[in-house]
């Protein structure tokens, strides 16, 4: 088990044994993944999916349009596929 | 071990592309990291790019991107008549479709933001023999599974 400590600004140095064994340098960025509970996984690398819900969040927000309204549409969508997928001949 | 298989109702999905934050999100981060697998349904997908296609538009596109980075297993829908003979599996005939898929797809969790129809009625979870949770009882799930 590896442990660090949090200095000022939140700053965490990475042990040199993991930055030698997955070639980690200087500059590298890296996603932490909330898992909750207190718990993060730390990947060396941008997830596309950061990025595109960024772009969506931002669209979203500019057009006022709610979570609510989202699953509301979804509900209504679910009901006319069903319709079309297993009523329908 | 074998990797966690949770199923993205549409409510899940759609919760996780439009906000960096939450549970939601951190379960379609875990998909595009390959630490677990996500699955959905056809009927997911369909249902996700409609509404997004009616209620924000200049989205689709994006949403599209999105499903393809998170890498999401797409599994076919349950034909009718899997579907007629399994109504009471479900109080809301609507989700029979989502609900047998999940199951033929053998996933570990369904994870829906779908209160009334899912996450209330405990008989689902015990009829289908898969247990069902709000995106954050996932994670809940999938950390227990990690540590």
């Amino acid at each position: 088990m590896t442990t660090v400590q949090m200095r000022g600004k939140g700053t965490i140095t990475f042990p040199a044994k993991l930055r030698s064994k997955y070639k980690l340098q200087e500059g590298e960025v890296f996603t932490i993944i909330d898992l909750g509970g207190g718990s993060f996984l730390l990947k060396p690398k941008v997830l596309e999916v950061d990025v595109l819900s960024r772009r969506i969040a931002r669209r979203i927000k500019e057009e006022n349009i709610s979570l609510d309204e989202l699953l509301q549409a979804l509900d209504d969508e679910r009901k006319t596929y069903y319709q079309e997928n297993y009523i329908k001949k | 071990m074998a990797k966690p298989d949770i199923f993205l109702d549409s409510s899940a999905l759609i919760a996780g592309a439009i906000s960096e934050t939450g549970a939601a999100h951190a379960l379609l981060q875990l998909g595009e990291s390959e630490d677990i697998l996500l699955t959905v349904s056809e009927m997911v997908i369909v249902e996700s790019e409609r509404s997004m296609a009616r209620k924000a538009p200049q989205n689709l596109n994006d949403l599209r991107a999105f499903i393809k980075r998170a890498k999401l297993r797409i599994v076919s829908n349950p034909s009718k008549r899997e579907v007629e003979a399994h109504r009471y599996l479900i109080k809301d005939p609507n989700d029979v479709p989502i609900l047998l898929a999940a199951m033929k797809a053998k996933v570990d969790f369904i994870a829906t933001h779908n209160r009334k129809h899912f996450l209330d009625d405990p008989n689902v979870s015990e009829q289908s023999g898969i247990q069902i949770g709000t995106p954050g009882d996932a994670l809940a799930w999938i950390r227990e599974k990690l540590s």
